[in-house]
């Protein structure tokens, strides 16, 4: 039995919930203009990284919420949780992945 | 063909669990005391609490809308709003109280962005009371049904077995036994009635009608 801490309800049984994948992926806006691989990479293409992964998880059984999670994929350890429309308040995997590319 | 005769009676309104043929039943040493509930209204009520606008109309219809995950706020004649989400609400009202109930909410909330839907004939309602009784649902449901998080009063949303249910803990019976209201779609009426009835069977099953 695992706990996840519903922004809203408080700390729940796992089987209360859904995981919706990888969290802030943005919609294009310019989907006119896009070729069939940038409509790929949104579509399709998720990061699944060992460590650090933010999350959307929905609250299927209970309020009927989504929000989102980070999660460390190796010890399954929820390290936040916040609201749709907010920033995760944990090292956030995604700048630092940024951060590698352009290094590079 | 003949034309069906036309007819001015109403459809006979049969509850969820009707098909079972329930009998009153107690045997001696029952703890656990079950009964299929009679029909209520029950509109469910989308609306950003922050309007406060539509709230003050509400309040003066008489709904206040409980604003604390898992709040049930009592209205006057055993009405009661229950807390199901950030802005969604189950109101539980006398079933000859729907007509009523949705033209005065209708007024009180036009103009304002909401969802009024009534779901009255979209659930059913089983009382389950007694010493054990948390320990019959605990068989099967998540929530942490201690005393200290979940008291008289509370409602939340969870799973009974494979079914969604909204469970409610109402004021205590009259020897201090604690009382729950299970609520789930009418076509899991059945199922959540046989469930709730097995898990019971190891502390004495008694039927109430
Ligand atoms: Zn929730």
């Amino acid at each position: 039995m695992m706990l996840i801490e519903c922004p809203w309800c408080g700390p729940r049984d796992q089987s209360e919930f859904r995981c919706g994948g990888e969290a802030h992926i943005v919609r294009p806006t310019d989907s006119e203009g896009m070729s069939d691989a940038e409509w790929a990479d949104y579509v399709f293409m998720r990061k699944n990284p060992k460590g650090i992964h933010h999350e959307r998880w929905f609250h299927a059984h209970g309020c009927r919420r989504w929000f989102n999670m980070t999660r460390d994929t190796v010890s399954d350890r929820i390290l936040a949780v916040y609201k749709v429309g907010e920033t995760s308040p944990v090292g956030d995997g995604a700048a630092a992945e940024a951060g590698a590319e352009a290094s590079k | 063909m003949a034309e069906p005769a036309a007819t001015t009676q109403t459809p006979v309104r049969r509850a969820a669990l009707d098909a079972l043929g329930l009998t009153a039943a107690a045997p001696a040493g029952a703890q656990v005391t079950l009964r299929a509930l009679a029909d209520v209204c029950r509109l469910n009520l989308r609306l950003d609490a922050g309007i406060g606008a539509a709230v003050a109309a509400l309040a003066a219809a008489g709904w206040t809308l409980p604003t604390t995950a898992g709040g049930v706020a009592k209205a006057a004649d055993g009405r009661r709003a229950l807390w199901l989400g950030p802005d969604e609400w189950l109101l539980l009202a006398p079933l000859d109280a729907r007509e009523a109930m949705l033209s005065a909410l209708g007024s009180a909330l036009a103009g304002h962005h909401h969802a009024l839907v009534d779901l009255t004939d979209n659930y059913a309602g089983i009382e389950i009371a007694g010493r054990p009784a948390a320990d019959v649902l605990a068989k099967g449901c998540p929530l942490d049904l201690d005393e200290r998080a979940f008291p008289s009063g509370r409602v939340a949303q969870s799973l009974l077995g494979k079914a969604d249910m909204i469970l409610e803990r109402r004021p205590d019976g009259a020897d201090g036994v604690p009382v729950y209201q299970v609520t789930v779609r009418r076509s899991f009426a059945r199922y959540a009635w046989d469930w709730l009835a097995d898990g019971a069977l190891e502390f004495g099953l008694a039927v109430a009608v």
